[in-house]
């Protein structure tokens, strides 16, 4: 392997570590949305980033190889809009299941 | 070829919609997400509301191009050589409402890229790349990679930075394009780019998470080159980059064997 190919496999190995390390901070932010959605009964704004930041996680975790974060993310991502598209009345088991998709995505972090 | 038909993608169909190049025109492309060896002819045709004018002519040319062949097995034959009662053909309409509801929900993997004719550049020239992507480590990632691989590549990660970056001159020889973006939607972006005298021919990768079968029409039916799906490989997002740009194919940046996350393994 050339040099130039080590080197832009120790960049991207330093970026996967980096990513890694901002993880549980991405995810508490997850977690203070859902409080704030949940407190504001259903006021969009907060669902909006939270779709959009477990959207990002389900890419970027994902080209980064944590792929049971990334589907975990997904999960997230598809129970918010689920949440979303219910408008003003979502169900109990709506709310049910983006807090178990908060769970999982907890669950997945890789290690520090 | 009849409305109670099933037809299912052949090897070269597949080739078109995952394969790094596509040659197929965007209303071929646009039946090929549509085939899935499940819909009959007569349901593909309902899901498009209404069905293109040409709809039979296009269809015939993928089974000309032998992209498509119908299926010799009807999978649902024997389910209907009996009469249901009426509470388990509610149960089955249910359930394959659900199923719908779930591929439409779950998307699937897609790289797609419309070649564009080779181009010679000179030996300085560097081609240019704009970055739209709102997560700045992937923006980080993507703008590395593709310096590495001989662009100039900049990011955009807001509407504004986007405008910013579309409006300096020389515009750039490659956009890619984010959907969901904190105060703008890339399919408009797209959308606004494909009206704009300087920027409609400037080729545009869909780089996204958004994979039904609805985003890919909608992001090819609007004018993008190429569409692939998030999470991505770098070397097979470089092939689909060099191909809509018109760049020689060369060897990926690492053997095909290389994983970069072995402990991660798929």
């Amino acid at each position: 392997m050339s040099r130039s190919k080590a080197d832009l496999l120790e960049y991207i190995e330093a970026q996967r570590a980096e990513y890694r390390r901002t993880l549980p901070a991405k995810v508490a932010s997850f977690e203070t949305l859902w409080r704030d959605a949940r407190q504001a009964h259903g006021s969009p704004d907060p669902l909006v980033d939270l779709e959009r930041l477990a959207h990002n996680l389900h890419g970027t975790a994902g080209t980064y190889g944590f792929h049971d974060l990334s589907r975990a993310g997904q999960a997230l991502e598809l129970a918010v809009r689920a949440l979303m598209d219910a408008g003003a009345l979502p169900t109990g088991e709506q709310e049910r299941q983006v807090t178990l998709a908060l769970d999982t995505v907890r669950r997945n972090l890789p290690p520090q | 070829m009849h409305d109670k038909e099933i037809y299912s993608l052949t090897s070269l169909g597949d080739q078109q919609l995952r394969g790094a190049m596509t040659t197929a025109s965007p209303a071929e492309l646009e039946l090929l997400v549509r085939v899935d060896g499940i819909l009959t002819i007569g349901q593909i045709k309902a899901g498009m509301k209404p069905p293109p004018p040409d709809f039979e002519a296009t269809f015939a040319r993928l089974v000309y191009k032998e992209l498509v062949r119908v299926r010799m097995d009807d999978p649902f034959a024997d389910q209907f050589s009996f009469k249901p009662t009426k509470k388990a053909l509610l149960q089955a309409t249910a359930e394959a409402d659900a199923g719908t509801a779930s591929l439409q929900k779950a998307g699937y993997f897609v790289r797609i890229a419309r070649k564009r004719p080779l181009r010679v550049l000179a030996e300085d020239k560097e081609v240019s790349a704009l970055i739209v992507e709102d997560d700045p480590h992937l923006a980080k990632f993507l703008q590395h990679y593709l310096t590495f691989a001989g662009f100039d590549a900049r990011t955009a990660g807001a509407r504004a930075e986007v405008v910013t970056e579309l409006r300096k001159l020389p515009v750039p020889d490659l956009v890619l394009l984010d959907v969901m973006l904190p105060d703008a939607d890339g399919f408009d972006i797209l959308f606004q780019m494909r009206k704009h005298p300087a920027l409609k021919k400037v080729p545009v990768i869909m780089l996204t998470g958004k994979a039904t079968r609805e985003a890919v029409i909608k992001g090819l039916a609007g004018g993008a080159d190429g569409y692939v799906t998030k999470p991505f490989e770098a070397d097979a997002l470089l092939e689909a980059v060099r191909t809509v740009v018109g760049l020689p194919d060369e060897p990926p940046a690492f053997p095909p064997s290389t994983d970069l996350w072995p402990e991660k393994a798929r």
